[in-house]
């Protein structure tokens, strides 16, 4: 006979005793079909996101499903908070030379969300990744309205992306929408390069693998010097970090380098050896014992005769380190050895997650 | 294969498995549905910050992947209702797991049917899957206060649906979808 009285309590013990509830597949099969599915289909369901950028008015809404938000967890890092807020003169931070100082500006984005760009320097020598944090309480177009004049100071072109409107179209897919008269049809080759890496470091920090251009509604851009384009691939990367300082006198900003590396181990070598337009991220001064991978942990241990003599230069090799472990999925990095317990926020025996972006605006 | 993947698997496929079964109801959606989580999670996977437990993230992103699955659901049905004005009782067997259980349980999964999504979600997570308050905040995105209160009314919710059955005046209500 069936029960007619039930109490709350009842009712939770009931629901506890429901039976476990297995999937039969085995582990192989699922992950088959994983891998199966993840070839582009093209019902795939429109992603509920769109970017669009504009120089005079920078306007995006960013789907839930991007930028998902979590309570921060200020036990974590709790010096990065109070250094970030901190404000320091781009000369001042130079002046730091005490290695146990935590005053240096970081250039990187430890937590929370953020939107990434990527821009060329006006002398276009490089693709900078600069990113704007989103925060709940403040508008986006807000806080890109405080940092606008900022790209300028830094030495950084963001006539590429006027009247660029950036949407997700499919699953990793894109869409570009250029306005007929966008600067880069009138660019030159160098021009054209410029915008492409832009979009293509613009894309591939929203996870996307393809882009599909449209100028206006017309399918394609037309590049005098590249020819008609109409989609581009953004191939998979594992990049190494540099330093470089776009204008003379602007702060030093961190930048991916162009090629990939097969290993961590290379990447970090070639941040000792960047040449050219680049600086080393990593000082001669500074010596890497070895590098040791714990599934997604990365264990970096310092020679004991390591001298990490400039705060900054010595907290930024770290962040490019960082922001280097993330490129190889890396999600956290623990700093050892090198006779120091800490340089500047990040302590040293200590798993340091990996950053959310780079160059997080305003750089100080 | 994917190591990511091969941790995440051993340690959390079935009990994801559960949660989105319970959810959704139907053993081979939740098949799909797990795959479609493991392809958002893969992806995603260097953007989890450690600010939430590896566990209460991956549910949270099945509970967004059911809740998808239910605004297409609400629309599909929308239309079939129009065109056939067919009540949306779910008349199908029961799967065998809940078959061979006694009958107060296979009422109970029955009333759970008629909860609100998010009265479910809050009690599958909560009693089936064994989550505290806490953890069940941190999935759904919610105060435990929230959580709190959406669980007691929907357990006030299956006794009165119980209840009903017992005297045979079981009947099935409209489904509110949230």
């Amino acid at each position: 006979m069936r029960k007619s009285q039930w109490n709350e309590e009842e009712i939770e013990s009931l629901l506890r005793q429901m039976p476990r509830v297995k999937d039969r597949r085995s582990k192989a099969a699922i992950y088959e079909q994983i891998t199966r599915s993840k070839q582009p289909k093209r019902s795939a369901r429109i992603v509920p996101a769109i970017v669009s950028v504009a120089a005079a008015c920078l306007f995006v809404i960013i789907g839930g499903s991007l930028y998902s938000s979590s309570p921060e967890n200020k036990k974590e890092q709790p010096e990065m908070s109070t250094m970030m807020k901190r404000e320091q003169s781009a000369q001042k931070q130079q002046m730091t030379m005490q290695a146990n100082e935590t005053s240096v500006s970081s250039r990187v984005l430890m937590s929370g969300n953020a939107v990434v760009f990527g821009l060329p320097d006006a002398s276009a020598q490089a693709v900078i990744p600069v990113s704007i944090p989103v925060e709940a309480q403040t508008t986006l177009n807000e806080q890109l309205e405080a940092v606008k004049g900022e790209l300028v100071d830094l030495g950084l072109d963001a006539k590429w992306l006027e009247g660029v409107t950036i949407t997700a179209s499919r699953k990793n897919e894109w869409t570009v929408r250029l306005p007929s008269t966008h600067p880069v049809f009138s660019s030159g080759s160098t021009g054209e390069e410029m915008f492409l890496a832009s979009i293509d470091e613009t894309i591939r920090w929203l996870g996307g693998t393809s882009v599909l251009f449209f100028t206006e509604t017309k399918k394609g851009i037309d590049l005098p010097n590249t020819g008609h384009l109409e989609t581009i691939a953004i191939s998979p990367k594992q990049r190494a970090y540099y330093f470089y300082t776009p204008k003379e006198g602007a702060p030093m900003l961190l930048v991916p380098s162009q090629q990939s590396f097969a290993t961590i181990e290379k990447a970090l070598e070639s941040m000792q050896t960047a040449s050219g337009a680049f600086r080393p991220s990593i000082a001669k001064e500074v010596h890497i014992a070895s590098v040791q991978t714990q599934n997604d942990q990365l264990v970096v241990q310092f020679t004991a005769d390591s001298s990490f003599a400039d705060a900054a230069s010595s907290q930024w090799m770290l962040e490019a380190i960082l922001l280097t472990a993330k490129e190889f999925h890396f999600r956290s990095v623990t700093f050892t050895g090198g006779n120091v317990d800490h340089i500047g926020p990040y302590r040293w025996n200590e798993k340091i997650t990996v950053p959310v972006a780079p160059n997080p605006l305003p750089v100080r | 294969m994917d190591s990511v993947f091969d941790e995440l698997y051993e340690k959390y496929h079935q009990e994801l498995f559960q949660f989105l079964f319970y959810m959704v109801r139907d053993k081979e959606q939740a098949e799909d549905l797990v795959q479609e989580v493991y392809m958002k999670v893969l992806r995603a996977y260097d953007r989890f910050e450690g600010r939430s437990s590896e566990k209460t993230w991956l549910l949270s992103i099945a509970k967004h992947v059911a809740i998808d699955f239910f605004r297409k659901q609400r629309s599909f049905r929308a239309k079939m209702m129009q065109a056939f004005d067919r009540s949306t009782q779910d008349n199908r067997p029961l799967p065998e797991e809940i078959a061979v259980q006694r009958e107060e349980i296979q009422l109970m999964y029955r009333c759970l049917e008629n909860c609100t999504i998010d009265q479910r979600l809050v009690v599958v997570l909560r009693f089936i899957q064994g989550l505290s308050v806490a953890e069940t905040a941190e999935t759904l995105g919610w105060t435990e206060s929230k959580v709190k209160t959406t669980q007691h009314r929907a357990l006030k919710r299956l006794k009165q649906q119980m209840e009903e059955a017992a005297k045979g005046g079981w009947h099935h209500e409209k489904i509110p979808m949230e």
